[in-house]
């Protein structure tokens, strides 16, 4: 996949997710935006849907990663906290594979 | 306490309806020739007391007079309904069959399997010179139990006279709640209504044409009963009582089967294979709030989890240490809420999902996801996850064509408001069956 292919991805996960997000917590559609920690707009409970959201879109075109791993979580640098760096995050696992 | 009192009984009733099996209708006088009929032959097969006799079939007139032949012959018995055929080799292994009888329509195989069964608690009832009782634990938590009773223990319980009714005979008498039935029904003249399948359309069947007053299921059961709208073609005007027990009842499904019958009286009832059925009260139809005891339980909570003490306890596991402790009380695993005298049962212990440090039941969240249009079965399970440690995981049957991600939308919509955001499932699985066992409980996935 390319870097566009996971960025379109992620923002329509985001679009998915908003459909049952009130109004005044819509995430923008954006490649900008903040998703987890400062200024994020998802708290723990919205990073974990969204990133199953995300796992099971890849999961429609046959790629089977966990985007999660204990070492997502002890990265120096969170992959999680915008839409850049978790595209960056996606783009390193599917490398691995 | 021997099988006696129960025979007294039978010939009092010899004229009456003792069990039905599609249009088969056996009175007690059948039912008594065919007991005596069993006897005889067990003593032509020199099949001694305190052997261990396993019979694989379903309820039957046949299978009915041998259990208590057996019972009288003082045998150890492991029934083995065709619920769990797939187990019969392990079953019998762990039990350690000495006999093997399978009973067909019109014909019987006996076989000598040549087992030595040692089994020390087995010892120990030979010596009392008592009937014994294998039951098997359905697996759902686990490699299956093999819970070993005394059966003139259990039969005590039926001593005492209770109201003669008309029962569906919906669990066989391979599980403590078909044994239950079974023995409450020949101990009080009842009549016992096997259906030719377990199917919602096949038990309403059956309680039609038999005119049953009491039906004892699982919730699950309920909810395909109510889904699939069997009761709509069958007139149910006989039913007074409908029991559930075997697994937490989700709220939706309770208070859709009340306002379904609103005539017939709701009645939560408790029990395990290892302690026995205990009487119980619902303190109204729509209440999950049940006061469980009788006078031979005692209870006691510790840490919010129930223990029951019994004499009709069984005497322990064929394949597993006991679980009692020092004051013979029994840990059910069920962590209860408890207001007075009444208990509200959660969920079991093992099954708590904790989502980083939260807890959540299963059926509480299956309830809330039950009441959706479109959804006919719901399990909830707790998948590992690197954020919170666990999360919560369903698996859905659903009857309309969305997606996934159409699906994941109206979910969430649906359970805002109703659930705190960490009990809304987070992974959803579409699946084409049912989530449910032979036995109509809910399996949930185990991760």
């Amino acid at each position: 996949m390319t870097h566009d292919e996971i960025q379109a991805l992620i923002l329509s996960a985001i679009e998915l997710t908003n459909q049952s997000r009130e109004d005044l917590e819509q995430v923008p559609v954006s490649p900008d935006t903040a998703l987890f920690g400062a200024q994020g707009h998802l708290d723990s409970m919205g990073l974990v849907a969204l990133l199953i959201d995300i796992e099971d879109m890849l999961q429609d075109q046959d790629i089977h990663i966990s985007l999660s791993d204990e070492r997502a979580m002890s990265a120096a640098n969170s992959p999680f906290k915008n839409v850049a760096s978790l595209v960056a995050h996606i783009s390193h696992l599917l490398e691995r594979e | 306490m021997t099988v006696q009192f129960l025979l007294d009984k039978m010939s009092e009733f010899s004229t009456q309806e003792a069990v039905a099996v599609g249009s088969n209708i056996i009175t007690y006088g059948e039912l008594l020739e065919k007991y005596h009929d069993w006897l005889n032959w067990i003593y032509s097969e020199n099949i001694k007391p305190g052997e261990v006799v396993s019979i694989k079939s379903d309820y039957s007139a046949d299978s009915i007079s041998l259990f208590l032949a057996l019972t009288q012959n003082r045998n150890i018995i492991v029934p083995l309904s065709n619920d769990s055929k797939a187990h019969f080799e392990t079953f019998c292994d762990i039990a350690q069959n000495q006999y093997d009888i399978i009973l067909s329509d019109d014909d019987s195989q006996l076989t000598k399997t040549g087992n030595q069964a040692e089994h020390p608690l087995y010892k120990v009832l030979r010596e009392k010179d008592r009937p014994g009782l294998v039951l098997f634990s359905s697996g759902s938590t686990g490699k299956s139990k093999a819970i070993f009773h005394d059966l003139s223990q259990l039969l005590n319980k039926f001593t005492v006279p209770r109201k003669m009714m008309r029962t569906l005979a919906f669990l066989q008498f391979d599980h403590i709640g078909g044994v239950n039935t079974l023995l409450y029904t020949l101990a009080n003249g009842g009549t016992a209504v096997v259906p030719s399948k377990r199917t919602p359309e096949s038990v309403c069947e059956a309680l039609e044409k038999h005119r049953v007053e009491v039906l004892p299921t699982s919730p699950t059961f309920i909810n395909l009963l109510l889904l699939s709208g069997a009761a709509d073609h069958a007139d149910l005007s006989s039913l007074k009582l409908i029991t559930y027990g075997t697994e937490t009842m989700p709220d939706s499904t309770l208070a859709a089967i009340t306002a379904r019958f609103p005539e017939t009286k709701l009645l939560q009832t408790y029990g395990l294979s290892e302690v026995g059925i205990l009487r119980s009260k619902s303190r109204d139809s729509q209440s999950l709030w049940v006061k469980v005891g009788g006078a031979e339980f005692e209870t006691k909570i510790v840490d919010g989890r129930l223990w029951i003490k019994s004499e009709s306890a069984m005497l322990g596991y064929l394949n597993a240490p006991s679980p009692f402790d020092q004051e013979g009380f029994l840990d059910t695993g069920d962590q209860v809420e408890q207001d007075g005298e009444w208990l509200k049962i959660l969920g079991r212990q093992s099954e708590i999902i904790n989502v980083g440090g939260e807890k959540v039941y299963p059926a509480e969240v299956e309830s809330v996801v039950l009441e959706m249009p479109g959804v006919e079965d719901a399990a909830v399970y707790s998948s590992p996850h690197a954020i919170t440690g666990m999360i919560v995981a369903i698996e859905v049957k659903l009857n309309t064509d969305e997606t996934l991600s159409e699906f994941k939308v109206r979910l969430r919509l649906h359970c805002a408001g109703r659930l705190p955001a960490y009990k809304v499932p987070k992974k959803i699985t579409l699946i084409d069956s049912y989530t449910h066992n032979a036995r109509f409980k809910r399996m949930r996935k185990r991760s």
